[in-house]
């Protein structure tokens, strides 16, 4: 949910900033943007407006905020019109549907609003706490690191056969079962007998080659 | 973090940030952190009369996922060197994907080993 509207005021965990009575303002106009002041919280989670005199407020997540920034009017005069200006990526909740717009073609569903502190000099930390805030919340990587994902997802499978049940079932590692000498013969099976006594008759390694068979290999690596 | 470096390379320079919703801005860069979010000084609206109520606004702070185009004065970059960044960024990320591998095809293989010798 981009923009919430709120009834009471939530918790705040820890206000980056505080600006008290400040005045805000929704374009496109909407009837649910309290119309009295209240206090804007530079919240680390987000940004919250709650006015306690109307009782009614909102809360809208940084990555919303598409920018924001303090306008000011060069002459000294207009001082009173120097405000927090955001852009937000979506329509405020409750905006009322201009005609026009919808001839128009262009519905573009973004949003401004501008918070008019009655203190001019906070603009600066107001503005400050919000950037540090919209740096806290990144958007979701997702589409940052989709191309990673297809290599990483190869590899994974590799790895998640190694954990595969039915390699550990038959891997089962006991050499307390092995025969590593000739008086364990007598532990063999009928069928572990036979199939010694097979193999001892195909196989006949020449006399005298058992210790120097691979004499010849060390030589050629040398 | 290679655009990251490079932008970063940019501050103080003259550019144009495109957003996804077509609004384009010019202005100072100020900063940018690794989040590509941008800080504008002294900017104007390319198109002020859709957007008239930022003719006031002199600075900003542009969310990084919103931007669609950076435009940037070319003078101000090395092309060549940043191809040869990228290309060498490439190559790392491919180099660390290839040594993740081998160990897993290794252990793949002794734990082949082990079953084969137990069954016989």
């Amino acid at each position: 949910m981009p923009a919430i509207l709120l009834k009471k005021l939530p918790d705040i965990t820890g206000p980056k900033f505080t600006a008290q009575n400040t005045t805000v303002r929704c374009d496109p106009p909407s009837t649910t943007v309290p119309t009295s002041k209240g206090t804007l919280y530079i919240d680390t989670h987000q940004l919250v407006f709650f006015s306690s005199q109307s009782n009614k407020g909102f809360a809208i997540d940084y990555p919303s905020i598409v920018i924001h920034a303090i306008s000011r009017e060069p002459a000294e005069e207009t001082k009173d019109s120097h405000h927090i200006y955001c852009q937000l990526d979506c329509q405020f909740p409750g905006t009322q549907q201009n005609s026009d717009t919808e001839q128009d073609g262009t519905e573009d569903l973004f949003a401004e609003l501008r918070f008019y502190p009655d203190d001019k000099d906070i603009l600066d930390d107001v503005f400050a706490a919000m950037s540090e805030c919209a740096a806290l919340n990144p958007d979701d990587l997702v589409e940052v690191y989709s191309d990673d994902e297809d290599l990483d997802g190869h590899s994974d499978r590799e790895v998640n056969r190694l954990d595969d049940p039915s390699i550990q079932s038959i891997g089962e590692f006991d050499p307390s079962n092995f025969i590593t000498s000739v008086d364990q013969l007598e532990q063999l099976t009928p069928e572990g007998k036979a199939v010694l006594k097979h193999l001892e008759s195909v196989i006949v390694l020449p006399e005298g080659q058992e210790n120097g068979r691979f004499s010849d290999a060390e030589k050629t690596q040398d | 973090m290679l655009f990251y470096s490079f932008f970063k390379t940019q501050v103080g320079q003259q550019v144009t940030v495109e957003l996804k919703n077509d609004l384009a801005i010019q202005g100072t860069l100020e900063s940018v952190d690794q989040f590509l979010n941008f800080k504008l000084k002294d900017i104007s609206v390319v198109d002020e009369e859709r957007y008239p109520h930022m003719i006031s606004v002199k600075n900003c702070f542009i969310r990084g996922s919103v931007v669609r185009y950076v435009q940037l004065s070319p003078p101000t970059v090395d092309t060549a060197l940043l191809q040869d960044a990228a290309r060498r960024e490439a190559q790392s990320t491919q180099q660390q994907q290839q040594q993740s591998k081998p160990p897993t095809a290794a252990t793949n293989t002794t734990a082949i080993a082990t079953a084969t010798g137990s069954v016989s």
